[in-house]
């Protein structure tokens, strides 16, 4: 693994599942047997088809959803409720961000519930709007912004925050072509000067190697589990043309096709 | 051709057009006690305004209607954020809501003037009770309409319990309300009219119902007009006053219908 990693910051998972609805009525799981690590600094991408759980996965390390068996430690400790060393970027901006109150204070949100005096606040906040390239859009309202904007805002709101951890819930998948990979290339550039632990969760096959140091495949829920991980050894910035890029391109691609046919499979043996 | 539209947007082209066909249909009927022309009620209108009776039943009206909005929309706030928000308390509170929201509040009037008297009271009462319906209803929804993943956000973020009632929910929940205070204005004038008519010897809605015993048709339709003027204007300033202080919550005096 590359050398910025560190020990501190590290996501622990064992045997992790969860089922949603009460005890007495057993829907089945959605999540079953999650193992993974991440280590500090690591850019890890969850892959998986749309519905396969891999949101549900993010929202439990999160905090946001409770686990149903299992352990999940950040640093040793259990993860149990929200907390402001995991920040999350959520998939539709417009759902997340705070539509009264404008860019900057957006971006303050954080350091002001952490009441950060006005004047250390503007100062991080300058850093930040800069960083996210929004400079001379501070005054502005989400609702004056395009998709692509907000969600820099959202990952300015977050890195002013200054968590461990960033949780990335398909944040480009709302976007167009051209405006994703901007986002993207962005990202990258972010991560390798802001040093975070991220977690990237994406059904697309192509952002997952373009982004992810390693990528945890995902299979269909119900029972969903990282049945694959990937190490992506190519250099940053990743260029999508080289080859490479399409050979393990190809072998992911593979895999889920392979993992299609066996449901396939199994449901007629079942029928 | 600019002006024209100009005019058209005003509103004065369809005011014109209205009291044209008003004057028309007078002349055709020939009985001012039956159905009066606007020349007719202008000429009333002169008489109610000199002698001062006018201005005061306007003002006393006003004065009702506001006050009894202003003290609804103050507890009928707090009350919709706590059953948005608490899930318990909803539970407890909907039965109710859900009962006395088919009942309007001029059934109310009888056994208010039973209870509070024929006084100011009963008629602040009532139309505080017609208010809060509206504005605790809207503001619950706007709580419930809340989107999770703000709330989400701003726990992440680092804000606890707390800071988020105030911070994302009230601030979320603002269009709600005021939506809300501007519908129950409405409902305010109709309580108040209903109450005057019963149990007052002052107001606006005692001039129309007393006139209609003298036959001076005249008056009823001044009361009518005073009544539409009225909330046209109150609705005019809560719009540019919450234009002015809630901009950010996306509230602009850009509105037709009451919709956005």
């Amino acid at each position: 693994m590359s050398s910025n990693l560190h020990p501190v910051n590290t996501i622990l998972i064992e045997h992790l599942a969860k089922r949603f609805g009460s005890a007495g009525q057993d829907t089945g799981h959605v999540l079953r047997d999650i193992n993974l690590r991440i280590s500090g600094g690591e850019f890890f991408v969850l892959l998986g088809p749309s519905g396969c759980g891999k949101s549900t996965l993010l929202n439990v390390i999160a905090g946001f959803l409770d686990k149903t068996a299992g352990s999940l430690l950040l640093n040793n400790e259990p993860i149990c409720k929200p907390g402001r060393d995991r920040a999350m970027v959520f998939q539709h901006p417009d759902a997340s961000l705070f539509p009264w109150l404008n860019i900057r204070e957006n971006i303050e949100f954080g350091l002001r519930m952490k009441k950060v005096t006005p004047g250390e606040r503007q100062e991080i906040s300058d850093k930040f709007i800069k960083l996210v390239g929004l400079a001379g859009h501070a005054n502005k309202f989400p609702r004056e912004l395009s998709g692509g904007m907000k969600q820099r805002v959202q990952l300015a709101r977050v890195l002013a925050n200054d968590p461990a951890i960033l949780l990335m819930d398909e944040p480009f998948g709302a976007l167009d072509a051209m405006t994703r990979r901007s986002m993207q290339q962005e990202l990258v550039r972010i991560w390798t000067q802001a040093k975070k632990t991220v977690v990237f969760v994406t059904h697309d096959i192509q952002e997952a190697i373009l982004l992810g140091q390693r990528i945890g495949v995902m299979s269909k829920a119900p029972d969903a589990t990282i049945y694959k991980l990937y190490e992506v050894k190519l250099p940053y910035p990743r260029d999508i043309t080289t080859k490479e890029f399409n050979d393990l391109y190809k072998k992911i691609e593979a895999n889920f096709l392979q993992e299609e046919a066996d449901i396939v499979y199994k449901e007629k043996l079942i029928g | 051709m600019k002006h024209l539209q100009h005019l058209l947007k005003a509103g004065i082209v369809s005011w014109l057009i209205a009291l044209g066909v008003w004057q028309i249909a007078a002349l055709m009927f020939g009985k001012p006690d039956f159905l009066p022309g606007p020349l007719d009620v202008f000429q009333g209108s002169r008489e109610l305004i000199a002698d001062g009776s006018w201005l005061k039943f306007v003002l006393i009206s006003l004065r009702r209607v506001l006050a009894g909005w202003l003290l609804g929309s103050l507890w009928g706030v707090p009350i919709g954020l706590l059953i948005g928000h608490v899930k318990i308390f909803r539970q407890l509170v909907e039965p109710y809501l859900n009962f006395f929201r088919f009942i309007p509040s001029i059934a109310f009037i009888t056994l208010f003037v039973l209870w509070f008297g024929i006084g100011e009271e009963s008629k602040l009462i009532l139309i505080m009770y017609g208010t809060s319906f509206i504005v605790i209803l809207n503001t619950a929804a706007g709580v419930l309409a809340l989107d999770e993943e703000k709330v989400r956000a701003a726990r992440s973020l680092g804000a606890s319990e707390t800071q988020i009632f105030f911070h994302v929910i009230i601030p979320a929940t603002i269009p709600y309300i005021y939506t809300g205070v501007r519908l129950a204005m409405g409902n305010s004038f109709m309580a108040i009219v209903g109450a005057e008519m019963i149990a007052a010897n002052e107001g606006i809605g005692y001039l129309i119902w007393t006139s209609r015993l003298y036959f001076k048709t005249d008056w009823v339709f001044i009361g009518l007009i005073s009544l539409g003027l009225m909330g046209f204007l109150t609705d005019r300033v809560i719009r540019f006053i919450s234009a002015q202080a809630f901009r950010r919550y996306g509230i602009t005096t850009e509105t037709r219908f009451g919709g956005k």
